[in-house]
């Protein structure tokens, strides 16, 4: 069945102008399930080869978070679309115990980043994110919406309020619309960290810290001393505290049965 | 966006006018991807959407590999 008894290194010729060796490897990737389980009947006499099954999933939120515009193709986007069913997926499934969620993100649709918090938050299996590189504008509630939040001591988060870009606000109704959008924001974080509101607005509205905008640019330890982020912390801080909580959740479950 | 290397600007965004690779969503295996058309028959996987860390394992549709499309029958 296998060409290369490696399945790790692939034979070359897998670049597209250089097609040297047009392998049956390559052919036959995109094919049924039902093929596939065809061919584990025949040389291993198994419908299904057993791999390793995880209790945490992971999700990333990377680019710009993508809701109700399509973003030209050159920018890395976390689209709306994708995420929301994953989420629906992993609270139905009960092999899936947790979720960790990787933030790298520089903000976007202020209403989809909401929704995808507001979802993260709702769920009843915990949640750990961990704010890598840059956790910018709508990221800060996502990153806040898990059960607990780690951020790497290398990344920031840029706090500033939320403006329309490039676009003239005409009417008084405009900055009515946009100051309750701003509230929305402030409220989800303010409830799901221990920052307070004054704190919060105060990073906000600062002078001074951002070249072109106001607000502030907060960098790992400031985010955990100014109580938006739980902890410093990366990878394995994440896992343990995952699995802290999982246990945990298992152990109350049980003794309400 | 702020970017910060060693490599000229003018050379990090040369391509940055031009067209940007036509992507499409795709399922494989019960795994969805994002994959990069680059002739009728062939796809180079881009992005694979799942949450199972798992799917991200698999040898055969690691991003960067090249998926043929063969008809179902």
């Amino acid at each position: 069945m296998l060409d290369n008894d490696n399945p790790v290194v692939e034979p070359p010729g897998t670049n597209p102008e250089n097609p040297r060796i047009p392998t049956e490897h390559t052919k036959k990737n995109v094919t049924a399930r039902k093929v596939d389980t065809v061919d584990n009947i025949q040389e291993l006499g198994a419908t299904e080869i057993p791999t390793a099954k995880t209790n945490v999933h992971v999700m990333t939120i990377i680019g710009q978070v993508e809701g109700h515009m399509i973003l030209p193709p050159q920018n890395k986007t976390t689209k709306y679309e994708h995420i929301m069913p994953q989420l629906v997926a992993i609270e139905q499934n009960s092999d899936i115990e947790g979720l960790l969620l990787l933030l790298n993100t520089v903000g976007g649709d202020v209403e989809a980043g909401l929704a995808i918090a507001e979802m993260i938050a709702s769920m009843s299996k915990p949640s750990v994110s961990i704010v890598l590189g840059g956790g910018h504008s709508i990221g800060v509630p996502i990153a806040v919406s898990a059960t607990y939040s780690y951020i790497v001591e290398s990344a920031t988060m840029t706090i500033h309020p939320i403006r329309l870009t490039g676009l003239v606000i005409g009417a008084p109704s405009s900055f009515d619309y946009l100051e309750k959008m701003q509230d929305r924001v402030n409220k989800f974080v303010v409830d799901h960290s221990s920052i307070s509101e004054r704190k919060w607005k105060e990073l906000l509205f600062k002078t001074g810290e951002l070249s072109r905008d106001i607000g502030t640019s907060v960098i790992g330890k400031d985010a955990v001393s100014y109580g938006i982020i739980n902890e410093i912390g990366g990878l394995s801080h994440a896992q343990m505290k995952l699995n802290e909580l999982i246990k945990i959740q298992k152990e109350t479950k049980g003794l309400k049965q | 966006m702020t970017l910060w290397s060693i490599l000229p600007t003018e050379l990090v965004l040369s391509n940055v006018d031009s067209p940007p690779p036509l992507y499409e969503e795709i399922q494989c295996n019960h795994i969805k991807l994002i994959v990069e058309k680059i002739s009728p028959t062939q796809c180079k996987v881009s992005r694979l959407l799942t949450t199972d860390p798992q799917d991200y394992l698999h040898p055969e549709i690691q991003p960067g590999k090249i998926l043929t499309y063969k008809p179902i029958l």
